[in-house]
């Protein structure tokens, strides 16, 4: 989503034991303005210290050079934290902080920064600390698209707030566990304080394991009536998955992997980090944690109808041909589609052309003044001739050109378009040409052809295509923008969808390398038009077009489609290519009833709790 | 991209290889020409990126699985199909040599492609340039020999080859000097190996097809 620069931390006779390109700074330069993002890796390394002991110590570091502005959208102001981004020191620029443990006390400047240098962009801004300098580490809110991280050193002085927009904070901890142990503060929720290792934590006391072993006793909230206490707490729709509050106990004092596991862990594990809330209990002495998760509840698998018939849509006309009872006619057409003969008729609606209230006689004038306009403006690239064409830019020429590309290549199999003269190729690249006179600036782009190709097929006028048309685009066309904002919003959103319904197929995603969903392409820019048959298509797409349940309907078919197939995506040796290779050849291969079926009964699930989903599931659902 | 694997002197390889180039210079007909025999001239646009899978006989010990990922030509899209570059270890330019301003967007690519992925040790992944459509084209590029060699040598093409995808020229010639040309190059990994083994790998596919170099 945002460009970063991604820069190796290579220093002589170091190891690199953990590396995150993608790791965010935000700035915030005026809180009126968007905020400035700089990009970085983070890593972990080790390096030889001549220090007596002998042993190895480790060292955090960051380095990031490259800022870039970030549309507003794609920040949640919740990650607004003007008080914990540090600022750059006006007198030195490229500043760098850098730290190991004898002079750690005079080496953080952050905090005596002034904020002019702020405008001065770009600059350098990285820092290098040990991690025994590290006193807390804070996690982000749950529910957030993205996790960050904010370090706390033993003077006080945060370092910036880590964002990790590209994952890997999870790993990040993981890490830095090798080297200092990290539990729950007592006192601070979301903190992790960092404590050294207890060298002799193998031979403590038994004590300690017999505690832990009471704690483990904890899964089974049946059994212990401690949980049995904190489930009075929480909501209905919410188990508590408890979490008691280990500040008083000894274990802290051992590294976490010699720890018994505890509640949260294995709820994590079960479920998947990003559906775990975490959710602060105000009423409880002690600022108990609990960490609840959505039940999300049973999945129904809801019945499809038959299509809507002539019978059907002539009852839903009154005498003077106005549509009544739109919502019940949307509602049906999402259960079953439409009759393959009654397309014609109601596509003109769905796609706002025609209007469900006015009578038949006023559709009449309606369209006489559509087909009037669209000559006009066919007319105005129709006239133009080669003289005035070649001033043109070669943005202009070139729209010509691309349609002509893709129009001969165009579902050439159908009967409708086969053959070498087919005047359908002809009403398909007058559509197109005319549609770039009325867009002018978004232009022709690939894969507006096959989305025009089914439309032109059913309705067999130029006229009434090109209005259907213009009534698809108005609901896809920023798929087709030229900063890709609409592509990247449903990516965004799809991740989103995918991270919180399948938390463990996102893992695995994330771990092969294809977080960006970028395999997900061609079904969300052209809508499943190449995935199913050009009959299933008409069905799919005219059943998208009641906008129900929710405008984002065709990322629960994603979701669908990918919870079909997550065996086959989540076996081990499918990785970055066998997903993307996976995905291109479901293509001919889907069932749509069952799909919709399926992404319904999905769209039901989370509809059904959702007073407990997170905000951006909302939005994304409009619940 | 390369796994190498040997079995009882047979070595058997996977290359990843692009195909790129503007839009509608036929890059989906080359790859269905090489990988299945055939043509068509209503291939869909490639909407993303597409796969096909090639198995090469090489020789009597070697087999090369050729994994050939067709990238849509579309400029707007480029950022997203571009994460699809990393690993290959070989690539062919595709252009029009019908169309000049499709030859004269072949620079842009070669130069995108260098900057977006590398050998392991850091040279250029070996590319070939074709000129596509070379059957709708009174008397080829032929005639532009010089021309073409020279601008191969100046802009880091390995060859370039005359193609079309239609009548079937040239299209198995180029394929075999690029697989070549990846051949080289990991043979020149091998010998950095320990592995004496890795070294005996027979020399008898010296055959430089083709109509240039």
């Amino acid at each position: 989503i945002i460009p970063y620069s991604c820069m190796l931390t290579m220093i002589n006779s170091t190891l690199v034991v953990f590396e995150q390109p993608g790791v965010f700074i935000h700035l915030i330069v005026n809180p009126d303005e968007e905020d400035k993002l700089l990009s970085g890796t983070l890593s972990v390394y080790e390096h030889d210290t001549q220090v007596l002991s002998g042993t190895s110590s480790a060292v955090v570091a960051s380095d990031a050079t490259h800022v870039s502005p970030v549309q507003t959208q794609e920040i949640t102001s919740e990650l607004r934290q003007p008080s914990v981004s540090p600022e750059p020191n006006s007198s030195d620029p490229d500043w760098t902080v850098v730290a190991d443990s004898n002079k750690h006390e005079d080496s953080f400047e952050m905090d005596v920064a002034s904020s002019e240098s702020q405008k001065t962009f770009p600059f350098k801004y990285d820092f290098t600390v040990d991690i025994e300098d590290l006193r807390y580490i804070r996690k982000s809110k749950k529910g957030l698209n993205w996790k960050y991280l904010v370090l706390e050193l033993k003077d006080g002085a945060n370092l910036p707030t880590l964002h990790f927009h590209e994952g890997g904070s999870k790993n990040f901890l993981k890490a830095i566990e090798s080297y200092v142990m990290l539990a729950q503060s007592s006192k601070v929720t979301r903190t992790l304080e960092v404590m050294p290792h207890n060298n002799n934590a193998l031979t403590q006391s038994f004590d300690e394991l017999n505690l832990f072993e009471c704690y483990d006793n904890v899964t089974d909230k049946n059994k212990t009536p401690i949980s049995s206490a904190y489930s009075g707490l929480s909501k209905v729709t919410n188990y508590i998955q408890d979490f008691l509050n280990p500040a008083e106990v000894h274990y802290q004092t051992r590294p976490k992997h010699e720890r018994a596991t505890l509640v949260p862990d294995e709820a994590t594990e079960a479920v998947g980090s990003s559906r775990i809330q975490i959710k602060q209990e105000e009423d409880t002495a002690g600022g108990f944690e609990m960490i609840t998760c959505a039940d999300l509840g049973p999945r129904s698998e809801p019945t499809r109808s038959l299509p809507i018939n002539e019978e059907f849509w002539n009852n839903h006309k009154d005498e003077e041909g106005r549509i009544i009872d739109v919502d019940e006619v949307k509602r049906s057409i999402f259960r079953g589609g439409i009759d393959s003969n009654l397309r014609k008729e109601v596509w003109k609606y769905l796609l706002n052309y025609y209007i469900w209230d006015k009578t038949t006689a006023e559709l009449k004038e309606h369209k006489e003044i559509k087909e009037e306009n669209y000559y006009r403006m066919k007319m105005q690239w129709k006239s133009i001739d080669a003289d005035q064409e070649s001033r043109f830019t070669a943005i202009s020429r070139e729209n010509k050109s691309l349609i002509d590309k893709d129009v001969t290549r165009t579902d050439r199999t159908r009967i409708f378009y086969e053959g070498q003269e087919n005047v359908s190729l002809k009403l398909l690249n007058d559509v197109l040409m005319t549609y770039c006179m009325f867009n002018f600036d978004l232009g022709y782009v690939q894969g507006m052809s096959d989305l025009l190709s089914p439309i032109l097929e059913v309705m067999g006028s130029e006229v009434d295509a090109f209005w259907c048309f213009v009534g698809y685009m108005d609901i896809v066309q920023h798929n087709f923008d030229l900063n890709q904002r609409g592509m990247k919003v449903q990516l965004r959103d799809l991740h989103t969808l995918i991270q919180y319904m399948e938390p463990k197929l996102w893992d695995h995603l994330e771990e092969k390398e294809s977080s960006n969903l970028y395999f997900c392409f061609r079904w969300l820019l052209i809508r499943f038009k190449r995935e199913f048959s050009f009959e299933d298509i008409q069905t799919l797409w005219e059943v998208s077009w009641t906008g129900l349940p929710c405008r984002n309907f065709h990322l629960v078919m994603c979701l669908a489609l990918l919870d079909t197939e997550k065996s086959s995506l989540m076996k081990e040796d499918c990785g970055f290519t066998e997903i993307l290779k996976h995905v291109n050849e479901m293509s001919g291969k889907i069932e749509l009833q069952a799909t919709l079926r399926k992404a319904e009964g999905i769209y039901l699930q989370l509809a059904a709790c959702r007073k407990d989903l997170p905000d951006s599931i909302r939005q994304i659902l409009d619940l | 991209g390369i796994i190498a694997t040997m079995t009882e002197q047979r070595k058997e390889y996977l290359f990843k290889v692009l195909v790129i180039g503007e839009l509608g210079v036929g890059k989906t007909s080359v790859i269905k020409r090489y990988v299945h025999q055939i043509f068509s001239q209503h291939y869909r646009a490639t909407i993303g990126v597409d796969f096909a899978l090639k198995v090469v006989h090489w020789d009597g010990e070697t087999l090369i699985r050729l994994q050939l990922w067709d990238i849509a030509g579309q400029e707007r899209f480029g950022n997203m199909t571009r994460v699809y570059y990393r690993e290959a270890v070989g690539a062919f330019i595709v252009f029009d040599a019908t169309r000049a301003s499709t030859f004269e967007a072949v620079n842009k690519w070669k130069n995108d492609l260098d900057n977006k992925v590398t050998l392991p040790d850091g040279r250029n992944i070996p590319t070939v340039l074709l000129g596509n459509k070379i059957d709708q084209m009174r008397g080829g590029l032929l005639s532009n020999k010089q021309q073409m060699d020279n601008y191969c040598d100046e802009k880091g093409f390995v060859a370039w080859f005359e193609t079309s995808a239609k009548a079937n020229i040239n299209i198995d010639e180029a394929a075999k000097y690029l697989i070549d040309k990846i051949l080289d190059n990991e043979r020149s990994y091998s010998r950095n190996l320990p592995d004496p083994e890795a070294l005996e790998l027979n020399k008898d596919d010296d055959e430089k097809s083709g109509c240039c170099r």
